[in-house]
């Protein structure tokens, strides 16, 4: 999106004034619409479908494989791919590099399956379009896709060390993974504000943008600064993280609770 | 944890066709995929009832314009309490008893469920393949139907919140029955569901308080029939014992065989390396012992032991698990057999319970030992003369079929006249005796009878069978080729009336066109035109004295240049044998003729093989010629292939031809031309025979047959003249020109055959014996140097020792095999015997399938019409070459069982001594080759001594010592030795077989 | 061998359809109208696609500029999630040798049916999403374009309606699935309109000459019905889009 210098002017007013005017009328703290469907890809384990009201809209699907746990012990798996961008482009592996860390955080307990074998989930993201930083929208699609993710029944022994069995599994039941992934929010800084889920507009003229991530009723790391543009970048109050930790704090487990009753 | 189940949604598309998903979790090699597939719901299966008004409106046609036959009757079959009645069967019902579905005396207008089929065909797939031949050809009497309730918006089902998928099969089988009774009440037709299953038979009555169909059990519903009694006989026996309340009390149960594995451990210990797969393979001398090739192990594994074979019957595909170093032994040097093993067993139960109880708790060995112990195992073959053993611990696959036998003396009741357990000994000796219960106990002894293996549970000693029909007396010829056809699987009822609508509307009175330009032939032979008129050619047969199926006939001429033209012409039999047609599907699945002593089963009905496909003399045939241009030195100049029209001159027997060929007087040219023939086929062998082809020898003899009684007269070894080889030359010519030709033009699927080289393995112990007792040895490194090794091991003394050491090195080789040229890579094609680099059958089309094929593609190769995808498609062909290879083989196991059967009877008239020799030598016995009547046997320890206990046997000198029972000298006898056996025919009491009895003089 | 019934002698197939029936096919466009020029989301049987189409519109590199006419540009992302089990490639799958082939077919198939002299100096560039495959993919490929085309409002002669045709013995079957995909011999048609013109026609494997009349009969019958039920779904689109506008 290219705004002019006028536009861009008005724009870094009304969000730099306090309390912060945005251009669409939320406040600080609100998101934009944004639709999600669940369970839309039945092929997968799990599926999520999120489309924002600007357009950007990104699919996730979960699929599980067995794999024996004492040769290949990376359980979690996943791939961001970013329509229009390369593979190796630095928006996708940043996304992806930051996702491998924070799924860290996800009980791999769960996944086992007996004392050899264990379910690993390949996740893979495919953003159709995002007019900003997507990662936000991306962990919405994670949360909602392993919260819909059910895995196959196990039948056989658990107890498979001394004598070696395939696992075996009900050819038709499945089981709900219970995991709690975690939440990524962007900010943005204008000035001495910070507001959460910036637009793109909004994007143009942020002095700064701010990654927080939660979980579990909790902030975790990584946090992140974030540069939303090429011009307009410069440093900000120390304080304004602990303002945007506040505020993920204050909204996040409303977010969390809403995605899980989808 | 929750479970979670999600309804798959319905959409409907249009009137009468809904569409919803089926999602199911496929668990293989330990992975779990999550699988969905569109499930299409229609409105437009009819119940094809010829009673029923509604479904006529409905029904659409099909691809090929055709609208479904409506075929249950509206008269159905009326039984007591039910009335008129369609049948429905279960999945169990079908694998249980398909013999009695196929019967023709019970069994009509069924009912088979989608779903059974479909399980049916997952769980067994010949008997799928019966189930729908019965369906397909249900013609007025049978009348079986396959109703898709699955596809049918009104009986299908979903499945429920934690229902399994046999719950939720059943409760779609009973809406099947549902609909079908509420459609049908108004024309007065009742449902009869047949299920062994109690619960399922409950859940019926608790669904459906107005009940609208009726349930019963096999042994219930076989009762209301009028002919019961006969009926009741032929239910398989894991049912009567449930349902006739005598069951046997588990204290009563016998012996305990060892559960096999979880199939989760089974696949987990595959995977691993520490569980193996392959077919279990009974010994011949000693049915508690068997053996499975593994790939992973140079030699076979042994199994030893009732507990190790764990109820695996010969040719099971199996599980075996390695038993520990302590219990590995050396093959045993004992023979036994099922027939004379524990003969006072009672068929009530409860035998000896030595070798069961003898180990109880087992340790608990770990996989990681298991590992080491398959590592040691493998050293162990390579160094010592132990043999690893192993047991049996899963069957994934049974061989089961039907077997003939017959009921064991001693274990009828001769006081009671109802049902009793009796043993049926049958047979092949590899194979364990089997219970049945009948209530025609006595009237059966002494008959060859057909029986039906069921079951066999962990606690009982023998596995249970059901009696299937009575074949006739013992040693009646009938009875006897009819067992032994049906023991090598070999398809003798008469051609079907579909099969034999095929052949030409003109019969005998067929003839080839006279001009092949005719146009009113051209019109009904569009391909005429492509024929070559070989008339002209002085074309003759040479065959065996009275052979009516001539395959082949030959003619040569020389050419100008000097060279010679020489023509093989083999009858056209795929003018007449069409792909897709009943006739050639017949063809396919019975693969070969079968020549036994006293009769031939065809491959093709009798029409085409011995009168419009023989290439007979004086009148004209169509057939498919090779034609060469060869120089004196009977190299190729020049090939060709074409489809033609010949008239043979003369059919000549082998003593005829070579008379002819001999007589100085005959100069006329078609005498010219044989005796060229002859000269071409010596040089043809020589260049064989220094290519390094074997000749090798098998003990076959010939069976005369007394004219007029149809009685075995005399026993003569095979004689071979120069016109036999004259004859096969030019066959291996023709044969290995068109594996060539076929390989080129369709590289993938072209119908060949190879030979594979021996592993040397299956020559060390005869090449151990030969070096120990002859001090000589069989070279394996090349067919040329075995062909020259085997040469060399003479016995100046003995001329037969040479013929000898050839019969025995033939059994140590691979057979040969069809298979289709994608499944190997050239250097593979490989024909040993006959050393040449590829090979295959086209000479004997009326008789052997391959050579069909073969035909059809040649004709494809040289664009004489196009080769249909049958034969261009690598599964067909595999399918093709997997059944052909199975009928060849049991073809020739049938040809040898009836030489054997009737060398019996010869020798049965005829007690006499002869010479034998030593081929085997056993702890407790030896056996004999007696060449001239082709028969070998076991002398057991017992006959050769009356103290069998001081009999030493020595393992290394392959030396056998004790005391005669005439004379007090030790006597020593050694493998190779040449004896004097006095042959007699006996009749084992207990197996009713005939075998020859061998002593020593 | 496959012991699956492919066509039972009742004359149904494993998913209970005749010969002659298609699958399930249900469509939405314009679902991406922010980030598209036209789009669609199309579930045939179950392959389930998003096509996007942006443009025509200035090109970013000069070598896809034509002075006579669009450049058209088509991209498809087969997803690695798309099939039953993960496919296991590492890394980018979009430069395989099977996706470049697809986009070099629907490349020519669409090349000469939409009007690109129209719209010269220009690209188009057409981004196929697709999320899960059941078998017939090129063909559901082809009817996810023409809808998006459609959509976008480029100038085309006609509609293109794909479908894949098995050859199962003698029988032609009409828009199979993977289960039947992987069975038999398969050609995909792409069918100009109501006409009888092929703008594609791929046979995988291999096909008897005789039996080419038979299968593309039924292939072009089938294109048809999908030509109408593109059609349908295109004119109710459009009238409720119309209805939306004049409400307001």
């Amino acid at each position: 999106m290219t705004l002019s210098v006028a536009e861009k002017s008005y724009l870094y007013d009304a969000l730099a004034s306090t309390p912060s005017i945005r251009p669409d009328g939320r406040y600080p703290y609100q998101f934009m619409p944004i639709e999600i469907y669940t369970d839309f890809l039945p092929s997968s384990n799990g599926s999520s479908r999120i489309i924002a009201s600007d357009g950007s809209e990104c699919i996730v699907s979960v699929k599980a494989k067995v794999v024996d746990h004492t040769s290949d012990d990376d359980l979690l798996h996943i791939e961001i791919d970013i329509a229009g961008e390369r593979d190796d482009a630095l928006i996708t592996e940043s996304c992806t590099s930051l996702f491998n860390k924070l799924l860290k955080n996800i009980d791999m307990k769960k996944l086992q399956l007996t004392k050899k074998y264990s379910f690993k989930l390949f996740i893979d993201v495919l953003v159709i379009s995002s007019n900003s930083n997507p990662v936000s929208l991306i962990s919405f699609g994670i949360y909602s896709s392993l919260n819909s993710t059910s895995l196959p029944k196990l039948v056989s022994n658990f107890d498979d060390l001394e004598v070696e069995e395939l696992p075996m599994f009900h050819d038709y039941d499945l089981v709900k993974l219970e995991v709690v992934p975690p939440l990524v929010f962007v900010l943005g800084i204008v000035k001495n504000n910070i507001f959460i889920d910036p637009a793109a507009s909004e994007c143009e003229v942020a002095n700064n943008g701010l990654i927080i991530s939660w979980t579990n009723g909790k902030i975790i790391a990584p946090i992140r600064t974030l540069a939303l543009n090429d011009t307009n970048t410069k440093g900000f109050n120390p304080n304004l993280i602990q303002e945007g930790i506040k505020l993920v704090e204050k909204y996040a487990s409303d977010i969390a609770s809403a995605l899980q009753n989808i | 944890m929750s479970t979670k189940v999600v309804v798959p949604r319905k959409k409907r598309l249009s009137e009468g066709l809904t569409v919803t998903q089926k999602v199911f979790i496929r668990s293989r090699n330990g992975g779990a995929t999550k699988i969905i597939r569109e499930h299409y719901l229609r409105n437009d299966i009819p119940c094809l009832s010829k009673s029923c008004t509604k479904c006529q409106s409905i029904v659409v046609p099909d691809a090929k314009n055709e609208l479904p036959k409506f075929i249950l009757s509206e008269n159905p079959q009326v039984i007591a309490n039910i009335g008129k009645h369609y049948v429905v069967v279960d999945t169990n019902i079908v694998l249980l008893a398909i013999d009695l579905l196929e019967n023709i005396s019970c069994f009509f207008d069924v009912i088979v469920p989608q779903i059974v089929l479909d399980e049916v065909r997952n769980r067994s797939y010949p008997v799928y393949t019966r189930l729908r031949t019965l369906c397909r050809d249900s013609d007025d009497t049978k009348r079986f139907i396959v109703f898709h309730n699955e596809f049918n918006e009104k009986t299908f089902v979903d499945r429920l919140p934690d229902e399994t998928i046999n719950d939720r099969n059943d409760r779609a089988i009973r809406k099947t029955c549902e609909w079908y009774a509420q459609h049908l009440k108004d024309y007065g037709i009742n449902i009869v569901l047949v299920t062994n299953d109690r619960l399922n038979r409950e859940a019926v009555k608790k669904e459906s308080k107005e009940q609208g169909y009726f349930t019963k059990s096999l042994y219930e519903y076989a009762d209301l029939l009028s002919n019961a009694d006969e009926i009741k006989e032929l239910i398989p026996n894991v049912d009567n014992y449930a349902e006739s309340k005598e069951l046997l009390p588990e204290d009563k149960s016998e012996v305990v065989f060892p559960e096999y594995y979880q199939t989760s451990r089974v696949m987990g210990g595959l995977r691993s390396g520490v569980l193996y797969q392959g077919n279990v393979q009974i010994s011949e001398y000693n049915f508690l012992e068997g053996s499975v090739s593994l790939p992973r192990f140079s030699k076979p594994v042994l199994i030893v032991g009732q507990k190790n074979l764990n109820r695996a019957f010969n040719g099971d595909q199996v599980v075996v698990e390695l038993l520990p170093e302590s219990e590995w032994k050396a093959p045993s040097s004992l023979t036994l057999d099922s027939e004379h093993f524990d003969i006072n067993d009672n068929p009530d139960g409860q035998g000896e319970e030595d070798e069961f109880n003898r180990n109880g708790a087992e340790a608990v060995i770990s996989d990681k030992q298991r590992r080491l112990l398959a590592k040691e195992a493998i050293n162990a073959q390579k160094s010592k003369k132990v043999q690893p053993t192993a047991k049996i611990v899963s069957i994934t696959r049974r061989s089961w079929r039907q077997y003939v036998g017959q009921i064991a003396p001693s274990s009828v009741d001769d006081k009671t006249n109802g049902i009793q357990n009796v043993f049926v000994i049958l047979m092949d000796k590899c194979l364990p005796k089997i219970r049945i219960r009948t209530r025609r106990a006595q009237e059966l002894l002494g008959k060859r009878i057909v029986i039906s293996v069921d079951s066999w549970p962990e606690n009982y000693k023998y596995p249970l069978g059901h009696f299937v029909r009575d074949l006739g007396d013992v040693e009646s010829t009938q009875a006897e080729t009819e067992a032994l056809l049906l023991e090598h699987d070999v398809e003798y009822r008469p051609f079907s009336k579909k099969v034999l609508e095929c052949l030409p509307s003109e019969g005998h009175n067929w003839k080839a066109p006279v001009k092949l330009d005719d146009p009113e032939e051209i019109s009904k032979d569009p391909l005429l035109p492509k024929r070559q008129d070989l008339r002209d050619k002085l074309i003759c047969s040479i065959d065996p004295p009275g052979c009516v199926d001539i395959d082949d006939a030959l003619h040569a001429k020389k050419l100008p240049n000097g060279n010679w033209e020489v023509g093989v012409h083999i009858a056209d039999v795929t003018h007449f044998v069409k792909t897709g047609t009943a006739l050639d599907a017949e063809g396919a699945s019975r693969g070969t003729s079968v020549y036994l002593v006293d009769k031939r089963i065809d491959m093709l009905p009798m029409l085409l093989g011995t009168d419009l496909c023989s290439l007979k003399p004086y009148v004209d045939r169509f057939a498919f010629s090779v034609l060469w241009e060869l120089d004196d030195n009977a190299d190729i100049v020049n090939v060709n292939f074409t489809k033609s029209v010949i008239k043979s001159r003369e059919a000549f027997s082998y003593e005829q031809a070579q008379l002819r060929i001999d007589d100085p007087n005959q100069t006329d040219e078609l005498t010219l031309g044989m005796r060229a023939l002859l000269q071409l086929s010596i040089k043809l062998k020589q260049k064989r025979l220094d290519a390094g082809a074997l000749n090798l020898a098998s003990p076959e003899v010939k069976v005369h047959m007394d004219s007029e009684t149809a009685d075995p007269g005399e026993v003569e070894i095979k004689k071979l003249l120069a016109t036999n080889s004259l004859v096969e030359e030019f066959m291996l010519l023709a044969n290995i020109s068109v594996a060539r030709k076929i390989y080129d033009a369709f590289p993938q699927t072209a119908m060949l055959r190879r030979h594979a080289a021996s592993p040397s393995t299956n020559f060390e112990v005869l090449n151990e014996m030969l070096q120990k007792r002859k001090n000589m040895h069989i070279s394996l490194e090349s067919s040329k140097a075995l062909a020259d090794s085997l040469d060399r091991c003479i016995d100046p003394e003995d001329a037969y020792f040479n013929t000898l050491v050839r019969i025995m090195s033939t059994r140590c080789m691979m057979a040969a095999q069809y298979f289709f040229s994608g499944a190997y890579s050239y250097p593979d094609f490989r024909h040993y015997g006959l050393a040449v680099d590829i090979y295959t059958h086209f000479t004997s089309p009326i008789r052997r399938y391959c050579d069909v094929v073969a035909h059809r593609q040649l004709a494809g190769a040289i664009g004489y019409e196009p080769l249909s995808l049958d034969h261009r498609d690598k599964h067909k062909m595999d399918m093709i070459c997997r059944n052909i290879n199975r009928k060849h083989r049991n073809a020739q196991f049938a040809g040898r069982a009836s030489i054997e059967y009737y060398v019996g009877q010869v020798m049965r008239n005829n007690e006499s001594i002869e010479t034998g020799y030593v081929i085997k030598v056993f702890n407790n016995g030896i056996v004999v080759l007696v060449p001239k009547f082709g028969v070998e046997g076991l002398i057991r320890i017992e006959n050769l001594t009356d103290s069998a206990e001081d009999a030493v046997f020595d393992e290394l000198e392959f030396k056998l010592s004790f005391k005669p029972k005439t004379g007090d000298k030790v006597r020593d006898v050694h493998v190779f030795e040449k004896v004097d056996v006095q042959v007699r025919s006996v009749l084992d009491p207990i197996t009713s077989k005939r075998k020859a009895e061998l002593l020593l003089v | 061998m496959s012991r699956l019934e492919v066509y039972s002698p009742e004359g149904l197939r494993m998913d209970g359809r005749r010969w002659n029936e298609l699958r399930r096919f249900e469509t939405s466009i314009n679902t991406h109208s922010h980030a598209s020029d036209g789009s669609s989301y199309l579930e045939q049987g179950n392959n389930k696609i998003i096509t996007l189409v942006k443009g025509p519109t200035e090109p970013t590199l000069r070598s896809q500029l034509d002075q006579t006419k669009a450049t058209l540009q088509i991209t498809v992302n087969l997803t690695k999630f798309s099939k039953f089990e993960r496919s296991k490639t590492t890394g980018s799958t979009k430069n395989e040798r099977r996706i470049l082939e697809i986009q070099t077919a629907l490349v020519r198939t669409f090349e000469k049916n939409l009007m690109l002299n129209l719209y010269p100096r220009t690209i188009i560039d057409i981004e196929i999403h697709v999320l899960q495959q059941d078998g017939g993919v090129l063909g559901t490929l082809i009817n996810g374009i023409t809808l998006a085309c459609i959509d976008a409002g480029i100038a085309m002669y006609d509609y293109i309606s794909g479908v894949s045709i098995g050859l199962y013995d003698t029988t032609p079957l009409l828009d199979v699935n993977s289960l039947e995909e992987a069975a038999m011999s398969c050609v995909t048609l792409g069918v100009m309109g109501k006409s009888e013109k092929l703008s594609l026609l791929q046979v995988e494997d291999k096909l008897p000459l005789d039996r080419l009349e038979n299968v593309l009969a039924i292939g072009i019958a089938g294109a048809h019905r999908i030509r109408d039920l593109m059609d349908e779904a295109l004119r109710n689109h459009a009238q409720k889009r119309i209805s939306n506008a004049s409400n307001k």
